[in-house]
This record gives C-alpha cells, structure tokens and sequence, in this order.
C-alpha cells in the first residue's frame, strides 16, 4: 500500500527539482557552456521520472481499493494536477536552453529584463509547498496572478522586439530572445494551472479562478465577510448553471441563520439578462422568483449571487412516487400560472417565432442526429415534402398565426425551473433569463415536452408523466376557451414540433429521439395541411397523442 | 443493374394521411409499376403476375404492429426495360 507520505515525499522531490532545472535554466541563459546545459537537460529526464513515479502512486493510493477519505482524494488530486503542470515547466525550461543555441551572440538577450520572469517563476515555484501544507487560499490566488505578471512582462518585451525586428538587423537574435520569453510566459500557464489546483486541495470543488474572484466580489458586495475556505461550496449540475454555496456562520439580517445562496458567473449578456428579469419578477410577483442578493459585473462576464429557494424541482416530483404532492404542486402551478398570466395579460396580437427557432437550432440537432432531416421523397404519385420544404410552409403558416394577445412568459419552462416548495405549498420559477412577453403557449409546450422527453420507459413512470401532461395541457386549453383565444390548438401543434425536433439534440437514445424527430414532422404537416385547406384556424385539432409515449 | 437498390420512407402519420400513402402503391401495383423517389433518387419496381403476400401482426404491451410484405420474383425481360 503506497502512503501518503511517499507520495508527499516524491511531491516535495518533483518541486525542489523544477526550482533547481529553473535556477539552472536561469543560470544557463546568463552564461551558457556545455556543462550547464547538460544540468538542464539532465533534470529534465529526472523530473519526468518523477512526475511518473507521482502520477502512478497517486492512481493507486485512490485504486487500492482501502479508504480513502474523500479530503485525502483531494489532496491526492490537487498533486497529480501540480506534478503535470511542473514536468511542462521543465520541458519549458528545455526548450529555453535549445533556444540559447540559436544566439548568434549569446549575449544579445541580456539587453532583455529575463531575470524578473525567472525569479517571479522562482518565487512561485518555492511557495508552493506551503500553500499546500497550510492550505491558505491566499497563497493558491497569489500563485495564480502570476500567470497574468508573466504575461504583462512578456508582451512588454514583445512591444521592445517587434519594431526592431522591423529594422531588418539582428532579426536571429531577436526572434530568439522572442521564443525565450515565450517559453518563460509558458511557464505561467502551467502555474495557473497549479495554482487552480491548489485552490481545489483546499475548497474541494474545481473552480477556474475567475469564477472564484467574481465569487469573492459577490460576497463582499453583499456583505458577507469571513473565509471563503469556510463555505460549503457545491456546483450545480445540470441546467442550474452556476454553483451552490452554503455558508456556514452568520449572514447579515439573516438573524444569524445559515443561508444557502445561488452563485452564477458567466457570459455578461445572460446574467445581466437574468438580472433585469429577477428583479422585474419580484416587482410584479414578489417571492415568486428568487430574490438578487448582489450583482457584479467584469467586462465580458457577471456574477449574481441570488436567493436559493428550496424545494423539489417538478421533473423531480413527476419522477417521484409521492402521487399527493405531484398533485400539490401542480395544482398549485396551474394557480400560479393563471395568476401570472391573468395579470400580465396585454390584448393585441404578437407574432410567434416557433419554425424560426427550430431552423436555428437545426445544426445543432444535426450535429448529434446526421439523419434528423428528411429528404423529397415520392411514393408512387404521393409526394413527401423535405423537411426543408415543410419548415418554410410551416413559417408561412405561422405567419397568419399570431398570438391573440400576450402575457409575461417565464421563456423555459422546463420541469426542472420549477421548484415547489411543499412548506409553503408554493410554486418558485428559477432560470429566468429568457423572460419576456410572449405566449403562454410556449411556456406550456416548454413544459409539456420537458415532461414527455424524460427517459423513463417503466409503464408506471410513463403514466405519472402522462398524467401531469394531461392535466397541464387541459388547464390551458381551458384557459384558451375562455379567453377565446381561436389559434391556440395549431400554435400548440407548431410551438410542440419546435420543443420536440431541437429536444432531440439532449437525447441520445437512437428510438426515443427518432420517435420526437418524426412527431415533429407529423406536427407542422398538420399544421401546414390545414392553413392550405384555408379552413379556419378555429376548426384544427391539436393530435394530442403526440405527448404521450 | 439494380441490384441493391433501396428506398426508405418513415415516418408518422394519421389514418388519412397513410390510407393515401397507401393507395399510391396500390394503383401501382394494378398498373405493374411502382416509382419510389428518395432526393432525385428512383427506383422503379414492376410488380409481375405471381406476388407473394405475407401479413404479420402482434400485439405486445401497448404496442401493435401490422406488417404487410408483398414481394415478387423480376423476369429478366422486366428489369433490362428498365435499364
């Protein structure tokens, strides 16, 4: 059985040698000779060896089969990742010293400010072991601004040598002295790298650094103060994008409570978007969307933290076997639901853009299902239209099939961005970015089809899933009725064949998904065989048995 | 030759829509001659005197299934007309 401290051992080994092929390098560059290149050269092929040795005791410490605490995984982890990252820095350091070789004049690069680059390396280098064996996460973030130094240094010289190399003179030796710094910039990526692990030894949870600054800024913006180290930091799969944190200790004006918080970082248009759509819910509907705690913004990216609201999301419900709340919740979003609607209502008709959506996403669906789209075929006198061709009816169609008036829509109603919160016995929508004014149609076939394309097979499974579809899409056809909204069966059939052609993007099995491409077909051929029969739109039956599988 | 040709049709239907995709090959098969066409691509099949119908059916939970083949020997006359 390999211990710990070997591995530890081997890991204390592995830095002191690339802090020694990096002073050699440095040295090396200062004044080469054949010996001082044989050093470089010489520590790299140990420094591989070790890096081996490392990665194969770490995968056998985790693979013996004998606990392992889930901290010393971590740990086990975090070196693998470090040991990688210091082999590429001393194949840098390789590189380095080839690239001397090719000075004309050895001396030409001490015009250069090399020595900070490789003394930052250095200075790196010798404190990683103790952020490791302290796990202060103040360490792991000053070893991971390093990459940036090096790069700003980097393209400092880079700025010197590109005008001079316009000169035409010494054009070897400057294209040289270029490749060094470069292979020096290098060298600060891999520390990123290992100063990102490092920071994963210590939280427990791969996080890139940027989204641990914005995570930083979001909690001092919001008041909370203490060590991130201390959270419970946890991400979210799935279509929650972003991460969970649960802080343990105080939170301002949470009377001393432990809270849980939403944290997302990413793309600047998505955030802000989900920002603006929170805060416009809680003016309307307060305490139906999560509340925004605090909300920052970089350049390209944002960060919101936000209220985590507890509870079951509805595909979890519908999956479950607990039939009375299945019952609770959904009779408690249909109420929801109507309230939102009801008040939200604006008359005047809107345009739908379902056959737009599925053309935009259609390369998306053919990158995962090559065959999801059909060509002209004749069977005797019998014409089949492509689906090229049924796509472009459809828009016609849809044309002359405008929304009669619109509400405030969620914009993805999925299952899963319903949360019911059975305490309270009330509905919360999450994931609100795509909110906006549309039609009620689409956030109900959203729902419906994220129903009817779960992967459940099992008969039992398959009749919950039924019955929640059966019950939501009564409810809006109801509403549709007494609303007297005429078009809502054939915006139904359009907005249904748009959610199940790009569904089949997420869904690999090859009868299921094929199953959602040819009932999306079926659908827009109703609806296009009625809008040119030119009976009323009033006279179309939505085939419902679509929903069902 | 022919050899090897194929046509594939699938797809989702309701009764109306079928018995019409159906009748198409009917008439073919009362005038000896079915035209199947995939993206510009033809296969013509001559239905001779002597057709061999199998008619297949199960049920099986909440899935049923009718299959009907019919299926034919070419003369040699009748595929080299239409080479």
């Amino acid at each position: 059985m390999i211990s710990f401290e070997s591995i530890e051992d081997n890991f204390k080994f592995i830095l002191l040698e690339t802090q020694g092929i990096v002073q050699a390098t440095r040295d090396f560059v200062d004044a080469p000779s054949p010996d001082s290149y044989d050093g470089v050269i010489g520590r790299d092929d140990y420094i591989d060896n070790l890096k081996n040795v490392i990665e194969n005791q770490c995968y056998r410490r985790i693979h013996t089969g004998q606990a392992v605490s889930e901290e010393e995984v971590q740990q086990i982890r975090a070196i693998q990742i470090i040991a990688v990252n210091l082999e590429r820095i001393a194949d840098n350091c390789v590189n380095i010293a080839r690239q001397v070789g090719y000075l004309e004049d050895p001396g030409f690069i001490r015009s250069y400010d090399y020595a900070v680059l490789f003394e930052k390396v250095l200075a790196s280098l010798t404190d990683i072991y103790p952020t490791f064996r302290e796990h202060t996460l103040s360490g792991a973030l000053a070893i991971c601004k390093i990459e940036y130094e090096l790069d700003r240094l980097y393209k400092e010289t880079f700025d010197i040598i590109m005008p001079r190399l316009r000169t035409g003179q010494s054009v070897q030796n400057l294209i040289t002295t270029l490749f060094i710094f470069r292979y020096l910039e290098r060298m600060g990526d891999a520390l990123l790298n290992v100063g990102e692990a490092l920071i994963f030894a210590i939280i427990g949870q791969r996080i890139k650094v940027h989204q641990f600054q914005a995570l930083q800024e979001s909690l001092d913006k919001a008041g909370f103060n203490g060590s991130l180290s201390r959270l419970n930091f946890e991400p979210i799969w799935g279509t929650r994008s972003g991460c969970r944190i649960s802080r343990v200790g105080d939170v301002p004006g949470g009377e001393g409570r432990p809270q849980e918080i939403i944290f997302k970082e990413g793309n600047l248009a998505k955030i802000r978007a989900e920002r603006e759509s929170l805060e416009r819910w809680e003016r309307l509907f307060s305490g139906l969307a999560p509340r925004v705690i605090s909300y920052h913004e970089e350049r390209h990216t944002a960060s919101l933290l936000e209220e985590f609201l507890p509870g079951y999301t509805l595909d979890e419900i519908a999956v479950g076997t607990d039939r009375g709340r299945a019952e609770r919740a959904l009779t408690e979003l249909k109420g929801t639901l109507r309230r939102v609607w009801s008040e939200t209502r604006r008359a005047g008709p809107i345009a739908t853009d379902y056959v737009g959506q599925i053309e935009k996403r259609l390369h998306h669906v053919r990158n995962v299902h090559p065959h999801f789209s059909r060509s002209e075929q004749y069977l005797g006198g019998s014409k089949v239209m492509s689906s090229r061709e049924l796509l472009s009816r459809a828009e016609a169609a849809e044309r002359k099939l405008p929304a009669p008036f619109s509400v405030l829509t969620h914009g993805d109603l999925n299952a899963n961005n319903v949360v019911y919160n059975e305490e309270k016995g009330r509905i919360h929508f999450i994931d609100l970015h795509r909110s906006r004014h549309g039609d009620y149609v689409q956030d109900v076939s959203v729902f419906l089809i994220s129903n009817c394309r779960m992967p459940l097979f099992e008969a039992e499974a398959r009749t919950r899933l039924h019955k929640v579809i059966e019950e939501l899409l009564s409810f809006a056809a109801g509403l549709a009725r007494e609303w007297e909204d005429g078009t809502f069966g054939a915006r139904m059939a359009t907005a249904l064949a748009r959610s199940l052609y790009t569904s089949t993007r997420f869904e690999l099995n090859p009868g299921f998904s094929k199953e959602m491409y040819l009932r999306a077909h079926f659908l827009l051929e109703k609806v296009v065989a009625h809008h040119e029969s030119e009976a009323p739109w009033g006279s179309f039956t939505l085939p419902s048995e679509v929903l069902y599988y | 030759m022919s050899d090897d040709k194929r046509f594939e049709y699938e797809s989702i239907h309701d009764p109306q829509t079928i018995t019409a995709y159906l009748q198409s090959v009917l008439e073919g098969i009362v005038q000896r001659r079915i035209v199947l066409t995939s993206d510009g691509d033809e296969i013509v099949l001559r239905p001779g005197n002597l057709l061999k119908l199998a008619v297949k059916a199960k049920r099986k939970d909440d899935t049923s299934r009718l299959s009907i083949k019919i299926s034919w020997k070419d003369s040699p006359n009748s595929e080299s007309a239409e080479e």
